[in-house]
């Protein structure tokens, strides 16, 4: 018995620090997604602009992936702000679905981007401690996942924190809530929207920092991401900030509990979670924090 | 009755022009057309660099005879290369290819050296309309036996490396396929007596790694190791994985010491990061495709360096000489189109793939030149008569199984620490030929994470 426990011990903490980075790269598309009911497919293409961003600055001035952050989270704010106002925005008076395709067309102009800037090759951000590791008792902790659960839970913490404690926050909920009675309050939805837009990015910027620590990043790396976080925000609720963080660490541990449990497999271990995805949806459709 | 006249009318009319128009003289062609679908941008970007060999043949073709002389026609034309980028999406490969010939109306088609599934698609449209194609890549089998369940496709030759030697291989001598070259490292390091044997294997679950799983795990126990975990398929992984735990733990406990597999550059380089974050390190890593492009190599990273001693398949050397018959275009040398590369714009690393790209379209050009005319069955059959010797070698295809072989070695990544612009370089550790000379000894075992 404490054989099985010391050998469940590895992938229940690797999933769970896993988990981590699955919790930041789905917050922004569980935020827009709860407060318009909009997909916003470009996300995960997002993520990985914020990558190559911190990876850029990194080359330029030699700066810690960490400090990029310093500029990339108010810039990519503000260009969410604007790319809600005057792209988004704007496509919601035609339609929902007017909407759902300038994300398609920001998804595609954002990779092309990557490439014509940055070249079609793999990159990562190679700092002197992305690999380091530490001892706790009989386990080995990777500091690149343990930076990603922190990051996570740090993230869902402000977001959560951020929408319950301020008044744009609550407004934003209100918005999301029930729009027409928001906006009879005096509430301007679509400066709610532009706001939660840039907040995603925001998160994106701070995702694409701890992802190109952990993997291997390309202009074409977004879209697994992008469904991983589909399966996390349906696993979690939609548009729950804690719903999403309970997600991600279901993932992950689905993942690598998967993995473990049929001797290493990792077409289980790939298989796993969307499985559980399935039966969450029959069971409870709303997602386990959803209303 | 009016609509009757009406419509006789009409169809005289047509006929009468028709009649006309078979009887003037046929118009020759302006332009030699050669095209491509390459993938440029996505994963598998580095194989797409070879458009630039590509380019380079139909350069030096253009400034060595002012163009393409057409004998049917008496008339010299310029030969220009269309790339279509299929961003490394197999499902683009084959609406691409009918594009080039529909719509560019090429006069032939070139398929880079690349996963199979990005090429397989271009044989099936060369075969239904009739344009000649050529493969200028490896492996050879999956293509053979792969392509729309025909032995061999008509209109498509292949100029490259196989795994191990088909029947009826021109060359049946060492140095020409996967098996021999990636052995004789084995054999060079002492494999077998200088390790325990044990080995684990790993693949992406795309074609190109369903096929060397399917393979290559048989002809290691024939060789003598003793490969852990593959009816159960360990190691064995979709593009989406973003967790090799499970796998290299599982390597760790069975004591593995040759690490072996195949699989794209950016997911062996997590792979990699796992085995040194769980202190797991092999004393052989060999890395089909994923070792193969510089950039890929450095995106592991120099702290430490991961890429250090990881060993694949070499295509082709800048240090091919034209005495042993390394011949390009005109004055062109295997060391001057390296040197042309390495001056084009962003002074890149080396991409071996380039002479593959080039290869293939002085093939192409030169059965053009010998049929001396556009018609697809004539530079076909030109094709099958080729007899040239090439920047890349000797290629003259078997009638039967459309394959020519050209030379293969093996080749580990060194890392200097004081480079720091290009700190990897591949040098060949083991060749079978003497035109193709080791450029170093092989690294055994693999350095110390921290050399």
């Amino acid at each position: 018995m404490e054989d099985f426990l010391v050998g469940l011990a590895p992938p229940l903490i690797k999933g769970i620090l896993l988990g981590g980075l699955y919790v930041v790269i789905a917050l922004g598309l569980s935020l827009v997604f709860g407060v318009m009911k909009l997909i916003n497919v470009a996300h995960g293409d997002l993520v990985i602009l914020g990558s190559y961003f911190a990876w850029a600055v990194m080359g330029w001035l030699g700066i810690d992936p960490f400090l990029s952050l310093v500029a990339g989270v108010p810039l990519f704010f503000v260009l969410g702000f604007f790319v809600q106002k005057f792209i988004i925005n704007r496509t919601f008076r035609i339609s929902l679905d007017a909407a759902l395709i300038a994300c398609f067309g920001i998804s595609i102009i954002v990779q092309n981007l990557c490439q014509a800037i940055w070249t079609p090759f793999n990159r990562s951000l190679l700092t002197d401690y992305r690999l380091l590791t530490f001892a706790v008792g009989p386990l080995t902790i990777q500091l690149r996942y343990l930076l990603d659960f922190i990051g996570g839970l740090a993230v869902m913490l402000a977001v959560r924190g951020f929408l319950r404690r301020t008044y744009l926050g609550r407004a934003i909920s209100a918005a999301s809530q029930n729009e027409p009675v928001a906006e009879r309050m005096g509430i301007n939805p679509n400066r709610v929207y532009s706001f939660a837009f840039a907040i995603a990015m925001a998160c994106a910027a701070v995702a694409g920092v701890l992802q190109g620590l952990t993997f291997s990043f390309s202009p074409t790396s977004g879209s697994p991401f992008l469904i991983i976080s589909f399966g996390v925000i349906i696993l979690g609720g939609l548009g729950s900030m804690a719903g999403t963080f309970i997600g991600g660490m279901v993932f992950g541990l689905t993942q690598t509990l998967g993995a473990y449990f049929s001797g290493g497999s990792l077409l289980v271990q790939s298989i796993a979670p969307y499985l559980l995805v399935f039966v969450i949806l029959s069971v409870r459709p709303q997602g386990i924090f959803g209303r | 009755m009016k609509k009757f006249l009406a419509i006789t009318l009409a169809m005289v009319l047509v006929l009468a022009m028709s009649i006309v128009g078979c009887t003037g003289e046929p118009v020759a062609p302006t332009k030699v057309v050669l095209g491509a679908t390459l993938p440029v941008t996505g994963i598998f970007a580095g194989f797409g660099e070879q458009g630039w060999g590509m380019q380079k043949a139909v350069d030096d073709w253009n400034d060595t005879y002012g163009g393409m002389y057409l004998s049917e026609w008496d008339v010299t034309v310029p030969v220009e290369l269309i790339i279509k980028d299929n961003q490394s999406d197999p499902n683009q490969v084959g609406p691409q290819s009918t594009d080039l010939v529909v719509t560019n109306k090429v006069d032939a088609l070139l398929s880079p050296n690349a996963p199979c599934d990005l090429h397989d698609p271009t044989t099936a449209v060369a075969t239904d309309n009739e344009v000649p194609s050529i493969i200028g890549g490896g492996p050879f089998e999956p293509w053979y036996f792969g392509s729309q369940g025909e032995v061999t496709p008509p209109y498509t030759w292949f100029a490259g490396f196989a795994i191990s030697f088909p029947s009826g291989a021109p060359r049946n001598v060492p140095g020409y396929t996967m098996v021999d070259t990636w052995f004789m490292f084995m054999d060079a390091v002492g494999a077998l007596s200088n390790t325990n044997g044990i080995a684990g294997v790993f693949a992406s679950s795309d074609s190109d790694g369903t096929g060397w799983y399917q393979s290559f795990p048989a002809l290691m126990e024939d060789y003598g190791l003793t490969v852990v975990g593959v009816n159960e398929t360990l190691g064995f992984f979709p593009l989406t994985t973003t967790d090799y735990s499970s796998i290299v733990t599982a390597w760790k406990d069975a004591n593995v010491e040759v690490l072996w597999g195949n699989c794209p550059g950016a997911h062996f380089g997590d792979l990699i990061a796992e085995c040194y974050a769980q202190d797991f390190e092999p004393k052989i890593c060999l890395a089909a495709r994923a070792a193969l492009f510089p950039l890929d190599v450095e995106s592991w990273g120099t702290t430490p360096p991961l890429g250090y001693g990881v060993g694949c398949e070499v295509w082709w050397s800048p240090a091919y000489q034209v005495s042993d018959g390394f011949v390009g275009i005109g004055n062109r040398t295997a060391a001057s189109l390296a040197a042309d590369w390495a001056a084009s714009a962003g002074n890149p690393p080396l991409n071996r793939g380039i002479g593959s790209g080039y290869m293939e379209t002085q093939v192409m050009l030169n059965a053009i030149h010998e049929a001396g005319s556009l018609d697809g069955a004539a530079i076909n059959a030109a094709l099958a008569d080729t007899d040239l010797d090439t920047i890349s070698g000797w290629v003259n295809f078997d009638p039967v199984t459309h394959f020519s072989a050209v030379p293969l070695a093996f080749g580990q990544w060194f890392y200097d620490s004081e480079n720091e612009d290009e700190p990897f370089t591949q040098y060949i550790v083991a060749s079978a030929l003497s035109e193709i000379p080791e450029e170093d000894s092989p690294i055994f075992p693999l350095p110390d994470w921290w050399p």
